[in-house]
């Protein structure tokens, strides 16, 4: 009587001898070795079989209020919507970008565009989820966004650093809520303003014997208990103070001013240089994902001047983290990805700005497994409709995840609850795919 | 030992094993529990917690921290008999019992939603009350089922539904998972492809219960969770392209009968800008008594289920909202039984937490005894017995499949000649509507005519014999001016005359248009009436089909149950002859521990033995202050405030009702003064908002706010008398060892650790704060702190 045929959703649960099954599995791994991450973590054989030899990484810029395609990857200069802008060659013959990217355009060969993504959604909220988790927004349910996803798939089990840093001004160095059914381990510690993670320090009252003492005596305490009782959730809470011991000695990574004098001068003293630099240093460091976000490109007044002032800003540190990790070797690890909302609309209006649009827009994604130097799919003439190869928020997400590494048609399991880590609906843009 | 595995008992279980069960001796239902348990067991039971073990158990799960260092030492230390049921009552009775309670059923019911329309604060003080009162489950659901937020004195009861934004999909998900044990989620768009018997039809069936709704806000901003007398549910199979339509139907029953209203009449009050709709009839409000009403088994068996989880830590089905047939409950008629005593004890959760407390299974210890090779003698035979019983099952399951099918092609045959009907009666009913529209109309032009015709009438009666009288006396006083005027009026009663005259005819064209129309909606109203018995004697025919699926999907769900159940029980007993044989002919030692492990995990799914589980955000927040002693200093603090409202009357010293009033007011002080450190806690070991809360998780940051964080250091402190100062004024090492572990475990230090303590204590001569500091600490950030057993 079982129903055969597959489903769009996420909700699907296994049933309970699958359950059963990976409950048991759990109580052979606790033999096995201390296991970080709890019941949860245990349940993902598929992902643990996935993690790459080398850790695979991915930085996301996000241009938050909705980057206009028109004055950065797909300019129409010379047409009824092309605004004021040339068109420059880049580093890969026959790729045009705006000129207000003059440092992108030299990175190009380590860069890939997709100029035919049409999310139609044209509200903050609702294209930012999209773009962020590769699904709609339901009231019904909620998904991980990409950074939890990734630091699911991607982080090393027993890596005493957070896996999802979310870099932002005024961040706290606090747990974001971000991560939905996958659990509180992959939600976002947000960064910014040069504050590391919450609590990493030692408090001065207390000296460094009495914390090798109180430590010890921890560990004593815990072994005592362990033998009478010792589960995957004992391991992983005892586990857990170990990486806190882990992550304050390296704590030192999250401080930006370890790095050279020279590089800050590369970077700009401004937020986004800072933040650019912060995540070159954090994926440096193995972090898994790391997010930046620029803002504010929601400009329906004066799209022209503010997009002159906003990749002003913007070209040079972006570029300079592009060649950096190339430089580094980190490129072929580290999935790279600037997106936002939705783009604008090619329609200029009174204020001489951009609206909301969703239609026929672009995002610029490398590193990894991205196939180099592409474009993927176009726009008309005018940019007011795509003309070639349409793709969307649920594309995209199937495709970054596959550019790491990770079979995006696969399912986390969750506590016995299959969770597809892609819309099923939709496949990889498999071309973009090296 | 044999296990029955009756299958005539599983079929039917629910008419006539259980009250038969009841009847018979009608033992107390932790008697029950234990009997229902033990017989379910494959060798393996643990012995009796110890004192200690089952004092801490017994708090979190009552009062939701671990117990105070006096009452420790005090229950240690009482020899006389009958102490447990006494600390239980005690606790059941004690204002912390509702105040756990009440945080208990907020994350049950809100998952720790964010608040909309109404406060936090307002809907746990609801809650709290309720609680405190000791309300049944059954009118607290029914009161939060059938809430839109009208009522002022139970208007938090709304919150149910508007922090979830009276979002229907939603609403139909959690009201399915929380209320009734079963996540319908998959079958929005189609049979669940999983789950055999989640029809998408369930799903519908609650989401026409609830797809009324609307918010609606008032002119002070106040949101209202409404109701309106329209929306039919009709859904289709994304995969299979049928479609179908469904009334309300509560799962696992049927679709029920509504009263019908002709269109126009089926508002109290009438929706319209800015006014918030009344229907005659609210289906929410069926919702809330059909659920409620003690008559929907799996209404009840969800709460006793997860009523029982609260208490042992594991569902008898697990994960509690995934009740179905292939996941049966470990024990079903365990589950029937308990479902059907909550019932009896008329929704009592109080009565029925006291049941569980007092049974044996709930007492029993986290460790099994180790006399496990001897069992294995007995476990060989019964898996051979189970080996046939499984195979045999897996044959009848085939045929009560067959069975189904029969009865559901019969039920479908009756409810086919359903939907067109109603079809039929829809459109007759928007038929009433118009022909009331058009006989309204018509009403109005024939009164608006009448009306006319009135005004000049009375102007011409006003006006003629005042023209006569005046043309009369102009004729005899021959003056122009007169004559005049008289001229004039008659011209204008000519003029009335001819327009009474054609208001006359207005009124006779009207009158038979209003007629018509009149008779009209009559007919179309006797035209609904008609259909809409042709339409009861089709649902009629339905509901005499009912019973037969019923019995038959019943009857194929035991079996099913059986089968399923045999499984587990073959591999709970094949996993306990695996450990035994691997230790027999002495297997490395990782493996022996492997099967070790695999088997203890087969005993605490039986509830052979106790389980370990993971405090609770809240449990751990108040578990700390209540073993570093911020408790303790603001519990004096409360005494002393409380000592000037509501002094212990020194005439009677021991009345019960004061003190237990003051009881209350204290712990309302101590709560007030600390609350407000939870809320760190709950963000560090909390899922997010709207997500299940149960699995457990281990983050870095938990572990660096023990650390290094400033909350968990000041409580270090010495201050008052909380544990730190209190062991710092203590000399002996075994002294401080005992009070430490007794506040902090709390049970007595075993030797080694009082060597432990006394040895740490040694190597710190001249820092002796800081080394109780740095123990007490190590204590608080154990394993054995973190978990409950």
């Amino acid at each position: 009587m079982k129903c055969s045929y597959a489903c769009g959703t996420n909700e699907h649960v296994v049933a309970r001898r699958q359950f059963l099954g990976g409950v048991a599995a759990s109580a052979g791994a606790v033999v096995a070795g201390p296991i970080v991450g709890g019941l949860g973590a245990l349940a993902q054989p598929a992902s643990a079989m996935q993690l790459a030899k080398d850790q695979k990484r991915v930085v996301v810029v996000n241009m938050a209020g909705g980057l206009s395609q028109l004055e950065s990857w797909d300019p129409k200069p010379g047409t009824d919507t092309g605004g004021p802008f040339r068109a420059i060659p880049t580093a890969v013959p026959g790729i045009h970008i705006c000129e207000l990217l003059p440092e992108t355009a030299k990175q190009m060969q380590h860069l890939s565009l997709v100029r035919s993504i049409n999310t139609k959604e044209n509200d903050h909220g609702k294209g930012g989820y999209a773009m962020f988790t590769g699904r709609r927004q339901t009231p019904a349910a909620d998904y991980p966004r990409i950074g939890a996803v990734a630091a699911k798939a991607l982080s090393p089990q027993a890596s005493s650093l957070p896996g999802h840093i979310v870099i932002t001004p005024g961040g706290s160095g606090g747990r974001g809520s971000d991560s939905a059914y996958l659990g509180p381990k992959y939600s976002s510690i947000s960064l910014g303003d040069g504050k590391p993670p919450k609590n990493t320090e030692r408090p001065e009252a207390i000296s460094e014997q009495s914390e090798l003492a109180r430590q010890a005596f921890r560990r004593k305490v815990n072994d005592r208990f362990a033998l009478r009782r010792r589960t995957a959730m004992t391991d992983a809470y005892t586990a857990n103070y170990e990486q806190a011991l882990e992550l304050m000695k390296r704590r030192e990574i999250f401080d930006i001013t370890k790095e050279p004098q020279q590089d800050h001068d590369r970077y700009g003293t401004h937020d986004f240089g800072r933040h650019c630099l912060l995540a070159r240093r954090l994926l440096d460091s193995g972090i898994t994902f790391v997010q930046v976000t620029h803002s504010n490109y929601d400009t329906h007044n004066e799209n022209f001047n503010f997009h002159i002032e906003q990749l002003g800003e913007f070209d040079s540190p972006f570029a300079m983290l592009v060649a950096d990790l190339a430089d580094r070797g980190m490129l072929e690890s580290t999935l790279i990805v600037v997106m936002s909302e939705f783009g604008r609309t090619p329609n200029i209006n009174q204020n001489y700005g951009r609206d909301h649009w969703g239609t026929a827009w672009s995002v610029c994604l490398g590193g990894a497994k991205i196939q180099p130097g592409a474009v993927i799919g176009k726009t008309n003439d005018n940019g007011t409709a795509v003309a070639d190869r349409e793709v969307d928020h649920a594309h995209l997400f199937h495709t970054y995840m596959q550019a790491v590494g990770v079979d995006s048609s696969g399912s986390f399991d969750v506590d016995g609850r299959e969770m597809p880590i892609a819309d099923p609906a939709a496949s990889p843009i498999s071309e973009l795919i090296a | 030992m044999t296990r029955p595995l009756p299958l005539a008992a599983f079929a039917f279980a629910c008419c006539i094993l259980t009250p038969g069960f009841a009847r018979d001796a009608d033992p107390p239902l932790h008697t029950s529990i234990d009997q229902m348990i033990s017989e379910a067991n494959l060798g393996i039971v643990a012995p009796i917690a110890t004192d200690g073990e089952f004092l801490r158990r017994l708090y979190l799960d009552l009062t939701g921290a671990i117990p105070p260092s006096g009452v420790t030492r005090a229950f240690l230390d009482d020899e006389s008999g009958g102490k447990r049921g006494r600390v239980i009552e005690r606790l059941l009775n004690s204002p912390q019992f509702s105040r756990h309670m009440t945080n208990v059923v907020d994350v049950m019911l809100m998952e720790r939603r964010a608040e909309k329309h109404v406060k936090n604060v307002e809907w746990q003080k609801y809650l709290y009350d309720s609680i405190s009162q000791n309300k049944p489950w059954d009118q607290l659901a029914r009161e939060i089922l059938a809430a839109d937020g009208t009522d002022e004195k139970n208007r938090s009861a709304a919150a149910f539904y508007l922090a979830r934004e009276g979002e229907t999909n939603l609403l139909t998900r959690d009201v399915g998972r929380i209320f009734f044990g079963m996540d319908l989620q998959c079958a929005q768009c189609h049979d669940h492809p999983l789950i055999d018997t989640y029809y998408q039809s369930d799903y519908y069936g609650i989401y026409a219960f609830l797809n009324r709704g609307v918010l609606f806000t008032d002119k002070d901003k106040k949101v209202f969770y409404a109701e309106k007398a329209e929306g039919h549910v009709s859904f289709k199979s994304v995969f299979t392209d049928e479609q179908d339509k469904t009334f309300p139907r509560l799962p696992t029953a049927f679709e029920i009968d509504e009263p019908f209203f002709a269109k126009g009449e089926e508002y109290d009050v009438a929706p319209a800008d800015k006014v918030r709709p009344v229907p005659k009839y609210s289906r929410r409000a069926k919702l809330a008594e059909l659920a409620t009403n003690g008559l929907n088994r799996q209404f009840n068996k969800n709460i006793a289920n997860r009523l029982w989880t609260h208490m042992m830590g594991r569902g008898l089905v697990e994960p509690v909202d995934l009740h179905h047939a292939d996941n049966p409950p470990s024990h079903p008629e365990l589950l029937e039984l308990l479902g059907d005593q909550f019932v009896a004890m008329k929704y009592d959760m109080k009565a029925f937490l006291r049941e569980i407390a007092l049974s044996a299974t709930y007492q029993r210890s986290l460790d099994a005894s180790d006399s496990v090779a001897e069992q294995a003698t007995t476990i060989e035979t019964q898996v051979g017995s189970l080996r046939t019983k499984v195979d045999g099952l897996a044959n009848q399951t085939i045929e009560s499949a067959k069975a189904v099918n029969v009865a559901q092609a019969a039920f479908d045959s009756a409810r086919d000649a359903v939907n067109p009907i109603y079809d039929e009666l829809t459109a007759a009913n928007t038929a009433t509507g118009e022909a009331r529209k058009a006989s309204d109309a018509a009403a109005k032009a024939l009164a608006d005519a009448q009306v006319l015709q009135a005004t000049k009438q009375a102007a011409l009666n006003a006006i003629g014999p005042l023209a006569k009288s005046t043309k009369e006396a102009a004729d005899k006083l021959k003056e122009a001016e007169l004559t005049e005027i008289a001229t004039k009026l008659q011209a204008r009663a000519d003029k009335l005359t001819a327009e009474v005259a054609a208001a006359n005819k207005v009124v006779t064209d009207k009158t038979p248009p209003a007629q018509q129309t009149a008779d009209a909606l009559a007919a179309a109203k006797q035209n609904a009436d008609a259909i809409k018995q042709r339409f009861d004697a089709a649902r009629a025919k339905v509901r005499e089909a009912e019973p037969q699926l019923a019995s038959a999907r019943s009857n194929m769900r035991a079996v099913e149950r059986s089968k399923l159940l045999g499984d587990d029980e073959l591999r709970a007993a094949e996993s306990v002859l695996a450990y035994t044989y691997a230790d027999r002919i002495s297997a490395d030692e990782a493996t022996v521990t492997r099967l070790y492990d695999l088997m203890r995990d087969q005993w605490g799914e039986r509830f052979s033995t106790n389980r370990l589980e993971h405090l609770s955000p809240e449990q751990m927040a108040w578990s700390v202050m209540e073993a570093t002693g911020v408790i303790e200093n603001q519990r004096a603090a409360g005494e002393a405030e409380v000592n000037k409202t509501l002094p212990i009357d020194p005439e009677k010293p021991d009345d019960p009702t004061r003190l237990a009033e003051r009881e209350k007011q204290i712990e309302a002080f101590v709560y007030e003064k600390t609350k407000g450190n939870v809320s760190a806690f709950v963000k560090l070991f909390g899922h997010g908002g709207g997500q299940p809360q149960r699995d457990f998780f281990a983050t870095v940051d938990q572990a660096l706010f023990f650390a290094n964080g400033g909350t968990v250091q000041s409580w270090l402190n010495p201050s008052g008398n909380n544990l730190t100062a209190r062991l710092n004024k203590l000399e002996e090492p075994a002294q401080i060892a005992d009070e430490m572990y007794i506040s902090l475990l709390p049970r007595r230090p075993t030797e080694e650790e009082v060597a432990d303590v006394a040895a740490y204590l040694a190597s710190r001569p001249e820092d002796k704060l800081n080394a109780i500091k740095e123990m007490v600490w190590a204590l608080l950030t154990s394993a054995e702190f973190r978990f409950s057993y």
